[in-house]
């Protein structure tokens, strides 16, 4: 694999860091991450990861975009009301870095899909917005041995890890064995 | 904006995975409070006991996840009690409270959501602050109650079922569904 | 012994709001307990009926995770504080 003109002076930033380099833009341009949610926390995200120079980037999410949405899922613009969330983010990561690859999955995760398209990539990263999801992904992550990056939001409380029991570390039942009982879980 | 911040965070450490350089979030949970603007960071250690990846992990294959996170009761009283014979549509609902005399309509979200929108003639008492001794309600009167979407006021009807009130009704849906079908010039939030 | 306690947001509705209380304990336990003393409502969100500390609550001493020290009988140094961590879903709020 190797850049193109075009792409070297995107990433030349990027290239002439000790930390990059390179050999680091390549494995950026080799990687296939896979991302749950293109919500609040999907969209910076996606937008992030398509900037750098990830290779590919999978998107699953089965929301359409909302006019509740817009102030805080900054992919979404007015104009992408209605469309599904996974159609709007591609569209506005693609507007910024035309270089690489998106899969779109207009789809809810689930038993059925979660292994197979666990398997084609290198990393998960989780923007879920439910306890559901988020016990299938860590599941799949650990029967698939793919490292799991995982965000979640309250109010104004943010919780950030990686899971990675494939290398010794724990998974998310390891912290939280068990979801809050619905009741407890606030509206 | 609060989930940007996070979803940055994330990009980094996925980044940061790729190009295997750096500390890794690995082993710790990273916390951040916005309101406060800080982080702080707790240990996240491998549970031997854990169902998934432990000694003797009970988890073997996918599980029906809908069971695994399905409500379990809060309390065993919870078993008697049966929220769904309180439940009224907002039809329903607003029709009872126009034909009984002895009504009383309580609003038990937050402050912040009662000024974006309430139903006329409520009374707010906050699910933050609702305790039924204090609450001052008759255990003459109906009480009917409602939050944003009914599941705030069903532990607020639970606590005035358990104190001894007996007539009680729950908007079911809450003040999101009322405005859907009864208000349409309310605003949904 | 003075100990603060540190309230996540999706609790800090059972502690008039606040987001740490300080109360008085030489172990969690102790604390926790005056905690959900003052506080009665905060009690059921935290333990289950036979005592165990809900499963999507972690707790803390510091950065480190009672659960791997003695539990909730873990006992407390001056200074320390208590962090109580629940699990939480979202993506989107
Ligand atoms: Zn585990």
């Amino acid at each position: 694999m190797t850049l193109n003109n075009e792409e070297i002076s995107r990433y030349s930033r990027h290239l002439t860091l000790p930390e990059v380099g390179m050999g680091g833009q390549l494995k950026l341009k080799e990687a296939k991450i896979l991302m749950v949610g293109a919500g609040g926390l999907g969209s910076p995200l996606g937008m992030y990861l398509g900037a750098v120079g990830i290779g590919k980037l999978g998107i699953v999410d089965f929301d359409v975009v909302d006019h509740t949405n817009l102030h805080r899922q900054i992919a979404h613009a007015a104009s992408d009301e209605g469309r599904p969330k996974v159609h709007s983010l591609r569209d506005t990561i693609l507007a910024g870095n035309s270089n690489i690859e998106i899969d779109v999955h207009n789809t809810r995760l689930d038993r059925e899909n979660v292994m197979e398209l666990f398997e084609q990539y290198d990393v998960i990263a989780d923007g879920s917005d439910n306890f559901e999801t988020r016990y299938l992904i860590n599941d799949a992550a650990y029967f698939t041995k793919k490292p799991l990056v995982s965000a979640s939001i309250f109010r104004f409380h943010g919780q950030i890890t990686i899971f990675d029991p494939d290398s010794g570390g724990p998974c998310y039942r390891c912290l939280y064995s068990e979801p809050p009982p619905a009741a407890l879980v606030p509206s | 904006m609060l989930p940007g911040v996070v979803g940055l965070i994330q990009a980094t450490e996925v980044i940061k995975l790729i190009l295997d350089n750096g500390v890794p979030l690995k082993g710790r949970l990273l916390l951040y409070d916005a309101m406060k603007m800080n982080f702080k960071e707790v240990s996240v250690s491998k549970d031997p006991e854990c169902a998934l990846c432990g000694i003797s992990a009970t988890i073997t294959e996918l599980i029906d996840y809908t069971k695994f996170c399905d409500a379990k009761p809060v309390t065993s009283a919870q078993e008697e009690f049966n929220s769904e014979s309180f439940e009224l549509s907002p039809f329903e609902f607003k029709t009872a409270l126009e034909y009984d005399p002895t009504a009383v309509l309580i609003d038990v979200r937050e402050q912040y959501e009662w000024e974006i929108c309430h139903i006329d003639g409520a009374r707010l008492i906050p699910t933050s602050s609702f305790d039924p001794k204090s609450s001052g309600l008759s255990k003459e009167s109906s009480i009917y109650l409602y939050c944003y979407k009914g599941q705030r006021s069903i532990m607020a009807l639970k606590e005035l079922w358990k104190a001894g009130y007996t007539n009680l009704k729950n908007l079911k849906g809450g003040i999101d569904l009322w405005a859907e079908d009864i208000d349409p010039d309310m605003p949904q939030y | 012994m003075g100990v603060i306690i540190e309230i996540p947001s999706a609790l800090k509705e059972y502690v008039n709001n606040q987001d740490e209380v300080e109360v008085d304990g030489s172990s969690v336990v102790e604390a926790l307990d005056s905690l959900c003393t003052q506080f009665p409502e905060l009690k059921p969100n935290l333990f289950e009926e036979d005592g165990i500390v809900r499963k999507f609550i972690n707790i803390y001493i510091n950065d480190d995770d009672i659960r791997y020290a003695d539990g909730i009988k873990s006992m407390l140094k001056e200074g320390d504080s208590i962090q109580i961590v629940p699990s939480v879903a979202g993506g989107f709020q």
